[in-house]
C-alpha cells in the first residue's frame, strides 16, 4: 500500500529558536534540486521520506514525520510501502529520488546492499558529531552495519535496534518449569533428548535467513571479537579454522532430525510459512527458535492469553565464557543524489531526539482483523532508551551486564559478484543439512568458496 | 465371449469415471475451500489442532470489508475493467487486419514478417518490462510531460502489443482454413479489399475472434507485472491483490488474504459460467488448427 | 498492375500498425535486454560499465544457474509429457465415449486455467502445508498417513510438487483445445474403422492421434513458452526457489540476480540465454515431431 502524506506548514508561532536554524537548512538544500528530474513535483523544501512498512506498522512514521514538521516547519512527503524496494527502484530509475530512506540491510530484495554496491548512498559521518556519538550506545556505529565498506566512514544510520537470541516457550522452559534454561550447548542438546522423550522438538527456525544473527553471535562466541570482525571482512581461514568449524558443526547438530521440528523446512519454504514455525513454539511443539523482539507483536493474534515468551542468548560452548549477544539494527540512509541532503541529515539527527525516542517506545500496532491495538515498542539506540521499556520479556531481551559482549555488523559490502546470492549460499544449506541432503563438509566447502569470491571483490 | 467384453467395458467405464471424478474433486475442493477460508478468523488457520476442513466458527465477513478498504479494491476494479476492455478493443482492431493480410495474401517479405511475429511469442514479458518502463520514463523526460507512465491507455496499448503475436498466430491459422472462393466472389461483385475484409471475412472468423477475446480477457485481467511496474494510482485489480497479499503476508492475516483472492476470482468465475458455452464452442469451431 | 499496387497498399496498412507496436514494445525492449547483458550495472542508478561477454562467461561457471537450468528443463519436459498425456486421454474419453455429464467435466476441468496464478499459488499453499494442509490431513484421515510428505520441504519432492500444480492448471486448457480438433474429425472415419473391426483403443491410435497430431505439435510450442513463464510466477510466490535452490527456475533466478544481488546486467544475460534456449528448444521440438501431414 502506498500512502502519500503531505502536510502543510504548521503554525509559525510554534517555531522555536532552534527550529529557525533548521529552517535555514530547509532552504539550503536547493542547490542541486534540478537533479530531481521531471517528476520531482514541488520545490526542494519538501523532504521526501521513504519508509518501509513492516512489523512496526505505518503509524509510527506518520507520527515521527509530523513531529519533525512541527519542530522545523519543513514539509515532509512520506512514502510508505511494504514493497519499498520495488517502489523506490521504479522512482529512482524515473529520476524521482527520495531524500531519506528507511530500509534495512539483510532484506531478501537486497535493495540497500545494491544501493551501496552502486555507491549511491551518501557519506553521513558528519551527522555523528561527538555530542551525538556520546549519546548513542557504545559500539553501535563501529560495525559494518553502519560502516558497510569498513573504511571508517558512516553511511548507514542505525535508528532502531533489538537484541537477538533464542526465543522460547516460557510456559515450558524456565525455573520450576518442565525444562531448565540451558546456558551451554551441552545442556541445550541434553534438553533436546529430554524434549524428544516427551514428544517435543528442541528447535525450529522461521526461515534459514533467521540464522544470520545466530551465526554472527556464534562466530563471536567461538573466536572473540577480532576473529568475528575478520570473518565479516572475509578472512580466508574463517570456516576452516577450529572456531568456524565448531560453529558449523553445532548448527548442524541443532537442526539435525533429532532436534528439529519436522515441519520446519517445509514451512520455511512456503509463502507465509515462517509464522507457522513460530506458532510451533507457542504451541509447545518446539522449544526454541532464533528471533527478535518483533516476534511478540507479530504473533500477538494467535498467542493465547496465558502464554509467556522467554528469551536467552545463544548458548555458549563453556559456562565461564562471556556471552556474545548480537544486536540487530535497522538502518536509515540518504541517497547520494538526494536533493535535500542537509535537511535529510537534520532528520537523521532528529531520529535520536527524546521526542522520537518516546514516540517509538509508545508505539502500538493495530490488528487488521479485530482492530485491537497492542504494544509494540521500538527502541532507538541511545543510552537509557531500553531502560524505559515496561518490565516484561521485551525489556529482558535487551540484555546488559558485565559478561555480555554486544556484537554488531553484517557481512561487509563488496563489489557486485555475478551469480552470488549471499543469503542463499550462506544460510540456504541449513535447510539441506536439516534434511540430511547435505553434509557439514559440503557446507564448509561452499562457504570457503563464497568467502574467496567476496574477498576478491573487496579490493 | 460377449459377456467378457461387457465386463471389460464396465471396468473400463468405472476406471474412466474414477479418473474424471478424481480430477473434478481436485479442482472443486480447493476452490471451494478458498471460499470457505475467506470467512475464517486468523486463529483458525495457525496453531495446534486447527483443522483446515472445519467450517468457519462464524462468518467473518469483516475480512471482505478490510480487503476492500485496505487494498482499495473498488478503485482497482474499475481500472481493471477499463484497461481490459480497451486492450481487447485495440488488440482486435490491430490484430485482425494483420492476421488477415498475412494469411490471405502473397507478397514480398511475408515470410520474414511471419517469422518476426512468431519470434515475438518467445519474448517473455517478464524481462522486457524494465526496458519498457525506462523507455516510457525517457519519453516523459524528453517531452517534459507526465503522460506515458501511470496511464491506462498506454497500459492497454502495451497489453495489446504483448499479445499481438499470439493473436495473429491464432487468427491467421483460422483465416488459412477458409476457402479462397469467398474473396474471389466478393471481388467479382465489386467489393474492395477493405470491404471484403470487414464485411465478409472478419464476420466469418467470429468463432476464432471469440476465442481470442476470451483468452486475452483472462490474461489481461490477471496480469500484474507490467501493471505494477508502469502504473501507480491507476493500477489494476491484480496489483491490488498483490499489494494486499504483501501487506497481509507481513501481518499474515490469512482470512483477509483469502478474501482478496475471492474478490479477484469471482468476476472471472461469473464471466466463465456465462460464456463457457461460447468458449468451448468457439474452440470447437475456431480452435487451433496446426 | 494497378490492382497489384492497391493490394500492396492494402496489405501495408493492415500490417503496419501491428508491426509498429510489436517493434516498439517487444523488439526494441528485447534488443535493450541484449544490450544491457553486455554491461555490469546495478539497475537502480545509471552507473554502468561495458564488460563485453563477461556476464556470459560467469554464467557458464555459475552452479546456481546450472541448477536452475536443470530444474527448468525437468519442469518443461515433465509438465509437457504429463499434460499432453492426460489432456489427450480426457479429450478422447469425453469426445468419443458416451458418458453422462460430458459437458459438466469439460466446464469444471477448464476452471484452473481461468484463475490467476496468484490464486493458484494461494490454493497450493493451503494444499501442501505439512501439518494443516488439505493433502496431508486428507491422507491421514483416510488412513494413508504414511503417504503424507513434506511436499515443499523435501528436496527430492519439491520439484514434483511444483510440476503437479502446473499440470493441474494446464490439463483443462489443452484438453478443450484437443477436443476441438477431435470434433473436427469426420465421423465416417470412425465408422469405417469400426466396420474393419477396430476396437476403441485401436481407433484412438490409428484415427484420432494421427489426425490431431499437427494440433499437438502446435501446442508443444505453447507448453515451452507458458511453462517457463508460469513456473516462474508460481515458484516466485510459493517457494522462492527453496529449499536451498531445489525448486529454483531460471526466470526466478534471473529476477533474484537482477533485482536482489545488484547485478542487473548479469540478470539480463540470463534473460538472453532463456530467450535463445526457448527459441531453440521450440525449433528442435518442431523438427523432431515432423510427420507427414494427414488431411481429412
Amino acid at each position: 500500500m502506498k500512502k502519500k502524506m503531505v502536510k502543510k506548514l504548521i503554525s509559525v508561532s510554534l517555531v522555536s529558536v532552534m527550529a529557525v536554524s533548521m529552517l535555514a537548512a530547509c532552504g539550503g538544500g536547493s542547490s542541486n534540486s534540478d537533479e530531481g528530474g521531471a517528476s520531482s513535483e514541488g520545490d526542494s523544501n519538501v523532504l521526501k521520506v521513504a519508509a518501509f512498512e513492516g512489523g512496526n506498522g505505518a503509524e509510527i512514521w506518520e507520527k515521527i514525520t509530523a513531529a519533525f514538521e512541527e519542530e522545523t516547519g519543513c514539509e515532509v512527503e512520506l512514502t510508505l510501502s511494504s514493497e519499498l524496494d520495488q517502489v523506490l527502484t521504479k522512482n529512482i530509475q524515473n529520476g524521482d529520488i527520495p531524500d531519506i530512506v528507511y530500509y534495512n540491510l539483510g532484506q531478501a530484495s537486497g535493495f540497500t546492499e545494491t544501493m551501496l554496491k552502486e555507491e549511491a548512498v551518501a557519506d553521513i559521518s558528519d551527522v555523528f558529531d561527538d555530542e551525538l556519538k556520546g549519546k548513542m550506545l557504545d559500539g553501535i556505529l563501529d560495525g559494518t552495519a553502519a560502516q558497510p565498506y569498513g573504511d571508517g566512514k558512516i553511511y548507514l544510520a542505525p535508528i532502531f535496534y533489538t537484541q537477538t537470541g533464542f526465543w522460547y516457550n516460557a510456559n515450558l522452559v524456565g525455573e520450576g518449569k518442565e525444562y531448565a534454561v540451558p546456558t551451554t550447548w551441552d545442556e541445550m542438546f541434553e534438553l533436546g533428548q529430554q524434549a524428544k522423550a516427551d514428544g517435543r522438538a528442541l528447535f525450529t527456525y522461521p526461515q534459514p535467513g533467521y540464522f544470520d544473527a545466530t551465526i554472527y553471535a556464534m562466530l563471536a562466541q567461538a573466536g572473540g571479537t577480532d576473529f568475528y570482525n575478520k570473518a565479516l571482512t572475509y578472512d580466508a581461514n574463517t570456516w576452516t579454522s577450529d572456531e568456524g568449524r565448531k560453529v558449523l558443526d553445532t548448527v548442524a547438530e541443532l537442526v539435525s532430525s533429532d532436534n528439529i521440528w519436522a515441519d520446519t523446512v517445509s514451512n520455511a519454504n512456503t509463502d507465509g510459512g515462517f509464522k507457522i514455525n513460530q506458532q510451533a513454539v507457542i504451541d509447545g511443539e518446539a522449544l526454541f527458535m532464533p528471533n527478535g523482539s518483533w516476534v511478540v507483536g507479530e504473533m500477538a493474534n494467535s498467542t493465547p492469553a496465558d502464554y509467556e515468551w522467554g528469551v536467552m542468548g545463544v548458548p555458549k560452548w563453556s559456562a565461564d565464557e562471556d556471552q556474545a549477544v548480537y544486536t540487530f539494527t535497522e538502518q536509515m540512509w540518504i541517497p547520494a543524489d538526494a536533493a535535500n541532503i542537509d535537511l535529510a541529515k537534520e532528520f537523521i539527527k532528529f531520529m535520536y531526539s527524546d521526542t522520537v525516542v518516546d514516540l517509538c517506545l509508545a508505539n502500538k500496532t493495530t490488528n487488521a482483523e479485530t482492530g485491537e491495538e497492542s504494544d509494540s515498542p521500538i527502541v532507538v539506540p541511545v543510552k537509557g532508551a531500553a531502560d524505559k521499556l515496561p518490565d516484561g520479556v521485551i525489556k529482558s531481551s535487551f540484555q546488559t551486564g558485565d559478561d555480555v559482549v554486544a556484537v554488531t555488523g553484517t557481512w561487509a559490502t563488496t563489489a557486485p559478484i555475478e551469480g552470488l546470492d549471499m543469503k542463499g549460499s550462506v544460510y540456504g544449506p541449513i535447510d539441506s543439512i536439516s534434511n540430511g541432503a547435505m553434509t557439514v563438509d559440503e557446507w564448509q566447502k561452499q562457504l570457503v568458496d563464497v568467502w574467496e569470491q567476496c574477498a576478491n571483490a573487496m579490493e | 465371449m460377449k459377456k467378457q467384453n461387457l465386463i471389460t467395458k464396465i471396468i473400463f467405464k468405472i476406471i474412466v469415471y474414477a479418473a474424471l471424478i478424481a480430477m473434478t474433486v481436485s479442482i472443486l475442493v480447493p476452490v471451494a475451500w478458498v471460499f470457505m477460508a475467506s470467512f475464517k478468523r486468523n486463529a483458525e488457520f495457525i496453531g495446534q489442532g486447527t483443522n483446515p476442513w472445519a467450517l468457519p466458527e462464524q462468518l467473518q465477513y469483516q475480512n471482505y470489508i478490510t480487503a476492500f478498504v485496505d487494498a482499495e479494491m473498488g478503485k482497482y476494479f474499475l481500472n481493471s475493467v477499463i484497461v481490459t476492455a480497451l486492450s481487447l478493443a485495440l488488440l482486435l482492431v490491430i490484430a485482425l487486419p494483420a492476421a488477415y493480410a498475412l494469411s490471405r495474401f502473397d507478397f514480398k517479405g511475408k515470410k520474414i514478417l511471419n517469422i518476426a511475429f512468431m519470434a515475438g511469442l518467445f519474448v517473455n514479458i517478464n524481462y522486457i518490462v524494465v526496458p519498457i518502463f525506462l523507455m516510457l520514463s525517457d519519453a516523459n523526460k524528453a517531452l517534459g510531460v507526465e503522460f506515458f507512465l501511470d496511464n491506462r491507455f498506454i497500459l492497454s496499448v502495451i497489453y495489446a502489443s504483448s499479445s499481438l503475436s499470439f493473436s495473429i498466430y491464432l487468427l491467421s491459422g483460422y483465416f488459412k482454413t477458409l476457402p479462397k472462393g469467398f474473396e474471389e466472389a466478393a471481388y467479382i461483385d465489386g467489393c474492395g479489399y477493405l470491404k471484403t475484409m470487414v464485411q465478409i471475412m472478419i464476420p466469418m472468423a467470429k468463432p476464432s475472434i471469440l476465442t481470442v477475446i476470451l483468452f486475452q480477457f483472462l490474461s489481461f485481467w490477471n496480469e500484474y507485472i507490467i501493471a505494477f511496474t508502469i502504473m501507480d494510482d491507476n493500477s489494476t485489480l491484480a496489483v491490488g491483490l498483490k499489494n494486499l497479499m504483501a501487506v497481509e503476508r507481513t501481518a499474515t492475516n490469512y482470512g483477509i488474504m483469502y478474501a482478496g483472492l475471492v474478490i479477484v476470482m469471482i468476476p472471472v468465475l461469473i464471466l466463465y459460467v456465462c460464456v463457457q458455452k461460447q468458449l468451448t464452442k468457439g474452440m470447437t469451431l475456431g480452435g487451433l488448427k496446426g | 498492375m494497378n490492382r497489384k499496387r492497391s493490394q500492396g497498399r492494402f496489405v501495408f496498412f493492415c500490417i503496419a500498425p501491428a508491426a509498429i507496436l510489436v517493434t516498439l514494445f517487444i523488439f526494441i525492449p528485447t534488443i535493450n535486454v541484449f544490450r544491457m547483458s553486455l554491461y555490469r550495472m546495478g539497475g537502480i542508478t545509471n552507473r554502468k560499465e561495458f564488460v563485453g561477454l563477461n556476464n556470459f562467461k560467469s554464467l557458464i561457471a555459475d552452479k546456481n544457474f546450472l541448477q536452475a537450468m536443470q530444474n527448468s528443463i525437468a519442469i518443461i519436459v515433465l509438465v509437457t509429457l504429463c499434460t499432453v498425456f492426460f489432456a489427450i486421454l480426457f479429450a478422447a474419453i469425453l469426445s468419443r465415449g458416451k458418458f453422462k455429464g460430458k459437458n459438466f467435466f469439460r466446464v469444471i476441468f477448464y476452471i484452473p486455467n481461468i484463475l490467476s496464478i496468484v490464486v493458484i499459488a494461494g490454493i497450493f499453499g493451503a494444499i501442501y502445508n505439512p501439518s494443516t494442509g488439505l493433502l496431508n490431513t486428507f491422507l491421514n484421515a483416510i488412513g494413508l498417513g504414511s503417504l503424507a510428505h513434506q511436499w515443499m520441504g523435501d528436496e527430492k519432492i519439491v520439484l514434483y510438487s511444483v510440476i503437479f500444480a502446473l499440470v493441474w492448471q494446464a490439463i483443462g486448457y489443452y484438453m478443450v483445445m484437443y477436443m476441438a480438433s477431435m470434433a473436427a474429425i469426420p465421423q465416417d472415419l470412425y465408422e469405417a474403422a469400426s466396420l474393419d473391426g477396430a476396437t476403441e483403443i485401436q481407433m484412438f491410435f490409428r484415427v484420432t492421434l494421427p489426425l490431431v497430431w499437427s494440433n499437438i505439435r502446435t501446442t508443444l510450442t505453447f507448453y515451452i513458452i507458458s511453462t517457463i513463464n508460469l513456473s516462474f510466477l508460481f515458484v516466485q510466490i510459493m517457494s522462492d526457489g527453496g529449499p536451498n535452490g531445489h525448486s529454483e527456475v531460471f526466470l526466478n533466478y534471473m529476477y533474484k540476480q537482477a533485482y536482489g544481488a545488484g547485478v542487473y546486467g548479469y540478470g539480463m544475460a540470463i534473460g538472453v540465454v532463456v530467450f535463445i534456449f526457448s527459441f531453440a528448444l521450440a525449433a528442435i521440438v518442431n523438427k523432431i515431431t515432423e510427420r507427414e501431414v494427414l488431411e481429412f
